[in-house]
């Protein structure tokens, strides 16, 4: 088995590397198109002569034709330096590090929560047992993928704050007892509002009731065999992989807007501050974790599915 | 003998919807009247139906909860808050539109390519879709927004690309699977041409309920991205409507109790996106019943 | 003899165990307590040379000293330089330092003195054309800087100014410290990580962005009376508030002017009033020829109720102006009045201007048959929700004198890039803060209308700039002042702005800390002195 998941990350991992190729290629054409200067980023123009711009412009590296900037900038990468960050002058790949795995935790813990809704909706509606629930959930589940999830944070905020009379932020400098608690608010805010979860449900549901037709399980119901250890290969392993990798983005997205309003330090709050400062290097940098990430759980969905099922080895 | 043809014929459209399983009535039933619903409020936007100037300002009557002057209440500055709503529509009916059929012309040519000439097209296809696909999309638009101006157009022309893939894996899945049958066989041997085999039989027949369902779940998602962009600031500006606007707009009253600006436009996006979901996904079920 | 002999060892021991001069204060509050106060937005970096933002500037108080500091009244007054001296020409400065100014305890620096060095190395990296900083321009000024012994140095500036002290009240970093001694760019770990004089010194600056300061037992006025003082950042203006009020943070620097009435009545804090010198307006482009016409401009003063716009949008909290400085400002001419509210007037005005055919759709009508339309343009700047109904209302009175006001929000970047660039606009809403010394040259002179410049709307008068020359190149306070009032006056007829308001700011402070004083615009320059009491802690 070992050497079938071998295969397949050797495979993928050549797929990554010409993707990431192309990616960065798109990007830096895209830079080229872009009017606006970043020179503004560092200090009030209007006091400096455009000999004094043009200094400034050539300190940042801002000059030079295209091909040999791009050049220059993969090859950096490559050396593991994304530049500094144009507004803060810390080494981007620092910042993305010490925010990236905070959006992650908090993005991990989000999906988790929206698989875990999704599984046990689908699973009760798959089973046909509890039909009121089943029910009740998904229609839960479609209401909670229609809400906005800027909207759903303020409320969960107002809801903490009038009536738990407690403000959901996580501070370190507090350290104030169950103030780990409060980071399951934005994790449940994340979690089931960011759209996903109707869609992740009835995938789900759809893919156990095809399974639950299928034979081996019709037999091992007859002979009244616990489904779950039959089930969860095909019926949840499989699926649930599958999801996970292609709702990554969209998570991601949501934990932009719910990392500003808690607060929380994530890679989110800074690419809205770098979309708005016109901070290039920060915005390359996250666009290329963020697709890195995306990346990653594909990887990971393949490895996991090729080693659960290896017959797809292929 | 009439009879027994009759008995073993197709069952005809209103009989296959009648034979539906309750919940999946209701959806659609939802779904097509949500759908309905926002093409209305966009038209009478466009045609200037409003029951109110959305942009006439009453310093008076400010936050007011509903009344019989405005059905949904007011704003900060007194704005009827039904006119604004109608209006929000305008922000995300054409671009999204632009997203759906940018995301099903070309997510058809790739996947009538993959689909048909697997062989040929496949692997670059595969990779140049792989390549869409692993771009987050809200990063990438932030991207764009910094590197050009906020345009909703622009922004949701990207949303439509991105969305490529996922329609070219639909539209090859159904080929590859109508492929195998019979018919499309005998009919080629027949001497049919295959681009007729494919735009009569496989485009027209099947394909109208794929792009059905592109054009709502694509719906769903373009209000869901260019509300949140217009609530971060990035997309539709003051004073023009849109429903993330309103809600950025409301949140500064929602810790002082006045929740209700902030959730008219709030709610509207959930029964909008609601509906769209609801439809599609009862179609999509639908398509996967048959296959 | 015994005893004697005790008292000597006791004060020797005495002597010998407190390890630094300056001690604990000697005004008798308590020492201890912390105080984490809220912004809205981050700092991009710590030190006051390439700092850029108001948070940033607002932090560098606590960590930094100058030549000169300021009084509660703005007064200048010793800091750094225990006197000074001003040549005949006004143009030579000779500084005395103190001795006894350690920089902060940090490995390398313990118990190192600043000294001359030090300052004149500061303004070279300032000066340096490899440091990008915005106090090139205010330090431009100054021709040479050189030390004459280890604690005095002699700064020369091109030509005498009235203040120059005041503006003399950079704050001095150790040069020696930088990773380049020359210049400073932000990827020198110095601006994130920056060493000063200040009452404060950094700590750490811990992963969610939190600035935590420590006391500085080396202070040279004494130990300020606060352990920490910690810099919280805020992404959101409305959990900053509620961040206040359930005990997150001590202080917010600038509350939302919608949320003063209830912080007002919780009895928790204390309101402090502050009046930046900063005022918002309505700029016109003198390059449309409607807008050139001075009975357009005036009418538009007319026409706009700012008074009720205040009242409304503002809770009254602010003042009108009527001319072109901040009304705390020295050179504000309280004998001119604001424009009062005049429908009638400015109808009168415009019909005087031949724009009295009213069209179809109730606006004037232009000359070339449209209605008489200007878009204003209007920057996003992170949520501010009240210019947006200034900006309405503003609409609303245009329409009532038929005017077509087209509103065009533009995110702050391209904004900048209309107005300041471009030229491309025809009436703007924006805000100036100003410095101590007044000078309105760069905004209304008219060589200063190129790209970049301030004078983007492009006015032009030969009586004024001539006015504006010899308000800057005069070094009698006196007669600067007249004329400061004579171009205040000039300027409120001609009304190259609609001016508009000051804004009175608030800093909400939680009561248990005492003695709070706050410097007008830069806050924290008497934090040293504040003090929370044991039980409060």
């Amino acid at each position: 088995m070992l050497k079938r998941v071998g295969a397949a990350l050797v495979r993928e991992g050549i797929r990554t590397a010409v993707l990431f190729l192309l990616v960065t290629m798109a990007m830096f054409g895209l830079l080229d198109m872009a009017p606006g200067d970043p020179v503004a980023l560092y200090v009030n123009v209007q006091s400096l002569s455009p000999d004094e711009i043009r200094t400034v412009r050539h300190e940042l590296g801002l000059d030079g034709s295209l091909p040999v900037r791009y050049g220059a900038w993969l090859g950096r990468m490559v050396r593991g330096d994304l530049g500094t960050s144009l507004r803060t002058g810390r080494p981007v790949a620092r910042e993305l590090w010490r925010t990236g795995w905070r959006t992650l935790l908090l993005t991990g813990s989000a999906m988790l929560l929206t698989l875990l809704f999704a599984a046990v909706t689908a699973y009760l509606a798959a089973m046909q047992r509890h039909p009121v629930w089943a029910a009740g959930l998904t229609a839960v589940g479609y209401v909670l993928s229609g809400l906005p999830v800027f909207w759903l944070g303020y409320l969960a905020i107002y809801i903490a704050t009038t009536y738990f009379h407690v403000l959901p932020l996580t501070t370190s400098t507090e350290a104030a007892a169950g103030s780990w608690s409060f980071f399951l608010v934005p994790v449940v805010v994340l979690g089931l509002g960011n759209g996903t979860v109707s869609e992740v449900t009835r995938h789900l549901g759809t893919h156990l009731k095809g399974v639950l037709q299928e034979d081996y399980i019709r037999t091992a119901r007859a002979k009244g065999a616990s489904l779950w250890r039959h089930l969860y290969k095909d019926g949840f392993v499989m699926p649930l992989s599958s999801l996970l990798a292609n709702k990554i983005p969209y998570v991601l997205g949501g934990a932009i807007v719910v990392e500003q309003v808690f607060n929380w330090p994530g890679m989110g709050r800074l690419t809205w501050q770098a979309a708005s400062d016109r901070d290039y290097p920060t915005l390359l940098g996250v666009t290329l974790l963020a697709a890195l990430i995306v990346r990653a759980a594909h990887i990971l969905k393949e490895a996991v599915q090729v080693a659960v099922n290896p017959q797809l080895a292929d | 003998m009439k009879r027994f043809l009759e008995t073993a014929s197709e069952p005809t459209a209103w009989q296959r919807f009648r034979s539906w399983p309750l919940r999946r009535t209701v959806a659609t039933v939802f779904g097509t009247g949500v759908a309905a619903c926002v093409v209305a409020a966009y038209l009478c936007s466009v045609l200037k139906l409003l029951p109110k100037d959305p942009d006439a300002m009453d310093l008076a009557m400010v936050n007011a909860l509903p009344d019989a002057a405005h059905l949904l209440g007011t704003d900060f500055v007194g704005r009827d808050l039904l006119s604004r709503i109608m209006v929000g529509t305008e922000a995300f009916f054409l671009p999204g539109l632009l997203s759906v059929s940018v995301s099903l012309l070309f997510g058809g040519l790739f996947g009538v390519l993959a689909g048909f000439w697997p062989e040929r097209f496949a692997t670059p296809v595969g990779l140049l879709l792989q390549l869409m696909e692993s771009l987050p999309k809200l990063v990438l638009i932030l991207l764009i927004i910094a590197l050009f101006r906020p345009d909703i157009y622009l922004i949701l022309l990207v949303v439509g690309l991105t969305n490529i893939p996922a329609a070219a894996e639909l539209l090859r899945a159904r080929i590859a699977v109508l492929r195998r049958k019979s018919y499309i066989e005998a009919a080629i041997a027949l001497g049919l041409s295959p681009s007729r085999v494919i735009f009569k039989h496989v485009l027209w027949l099947h394909g109208r309920g794929l792009v059905l369902i592109q054009a709502t779940i694509g719906m769903g998602e373009a209000i869901l991205i260019e509300t949140s962009l217009s609530y971060l600031g990035f997309g539709v500006q003051e004073p023009t409507p849109s429903w993330g606007n309103m809600v950025a707009l409301g949140k500064d009253y929602f810790f002082r109790g006045e929740l209700w600006i902030s959730t008219v436009p709030a709610i509207a996006i959930l029964i909008a996106v609601l509906g769209f979901h609801l439809l599609g996904d009862a179609l999509l079920e639908r398509l996967e019943e048959r296959a | 003899m015994k005893r004697a002999v005790v008292g000597v060892v006791v004060a020797a021991t005495l002597a010998l165990s407190s390890p630094v001069r300056a001690g604990s204060r000697t005004d008798g509050f308590p020492d201890g307590g912390k105080l984490v106060y809220g912004e809205y937005g981050r700092p991009a970096t710590l030190d006051p040379i390439t700092s850029n933002d108001m948070v940033g500037l607002r932090l560098t108080e606590l960590l930094f000293n100058g030549l000169v500091s300021f009084s509660p009244k703005n007064e200048v007054v010793p800091d750094l330089a225990e006197k000074w001296t001003v040549s005949p020409d006004n143009r030579v400065y000779t500084f005395t330092l103190r001795n006894d100014v350690k920089w902060h305890a940090k490995a390398g620096l313990a118990d190192r003195t600043v000294a001359a060095d030090d300052v004149v190395g500061t303004l070279s990296v300032i000066r340096h054309p490899r440091t990008l900083t915005p106090l090139k321009a205010p330090y431009e000024l100054v021709a040479e800087a050189r030390k004459l012994d280890p604690q005095t140095l002699e700064i020369t500036l091109k030509r005498p100014i009235v203040n120059a002290l005041g503006r003399l009240s950079f704050k001095v970093v150790p040069s020696f410290a930088l990773k380049n001694p020359e210049f400073l760019s932000r990827d020198d770990p110095f601006a994130q990580n920056p060493v000063g004089t200040g009452p404060f010194q950094l700590a750490q600056v811990t992963d969610e962005g939190d600035v935590v300061m420590e006391a500085n037992a080396l202070y040279y006025k004494g130990r300020p009376h606060l352990d920490r003082v910690v810099l919280k950042p805020f992404a959101d203006r409305n959990v900053l508030t509620q961040a206040l009020l359930f005990n997150s943070a001590d202080m917010v620097v600038e509350v939302n002017s919608r949320d003063i009435a209830q912080i007002q009545g919780d009895k928790r804090f204390n309101l402090y009033p502050y009046n930046a010198l900063s005022y918002t307006f309505f700029g016109h482009n003198f390059r449309n020829p409607h807008l050139a016409k001075r009975d357009v401009r005036q009418a538009i003063a007319y026409a706009t109720n700012r008074q009720e716009m205040l009242d409304s949008f503002y809770a009254g909290r602010g003042t009108l102006i009527s001319g072109p400085f901040a009304p705390g400002s020295w050179a504000y001419n309280l004998d001119v009045k604001p424009v009062p509210f005049n429908l009638a007037r400015a109808k009168e005005l415009l019909g005087q201007a031949g724009y009295a055919k009213l069209g179809s759709d109730g606006y004037l009508a232009a000359e070339d048959g449209k209605p008489l339309q200007f878009g204003l343009k209007i920057p996003i700047e992170k949520e501010n929700e009240t210019i947006k109904r200034v900006a309405l209302a503003f609409q609303n009175y245009m329409k009532q004198v038929g005017i077509k006001i087209n509103l065009e929000f533009r995110e702050w970047q391209a904004w900048k890039q209309d107005v300041f660039v471009d030229h491309d606009f025809d009436m703007v809403i924006a805000n100036w803060a100003f410095d101590d010394s007044a000078d309105i040259s760069t905004l209304f002179h008219s060589g200063e209308t190129s790209a970049w410049r301030n004078n983007f709307v492009g006015y032009s008068s030969p009586e004024i700039d001539a006015l504006i020359v010899e308000a800057k190149t005069t070094l009698d306070r006196e007669k600067q002042r007249t004329i400061n009032q004579r171009l205040h006056a000039l300027l409120a007829e001609e009304q190259p702005y609609t001016f508009l308001w000051t804004l009175t700011n608030y800093a909400a402070v939680h009561k248990k800390v005492r003695h709070v004083e706050l410097h007008p615009f830069k806050l924290f320059t008497f934090a040293d002195t504040w003090y929370i009491p044991k039980k409060e802690q």
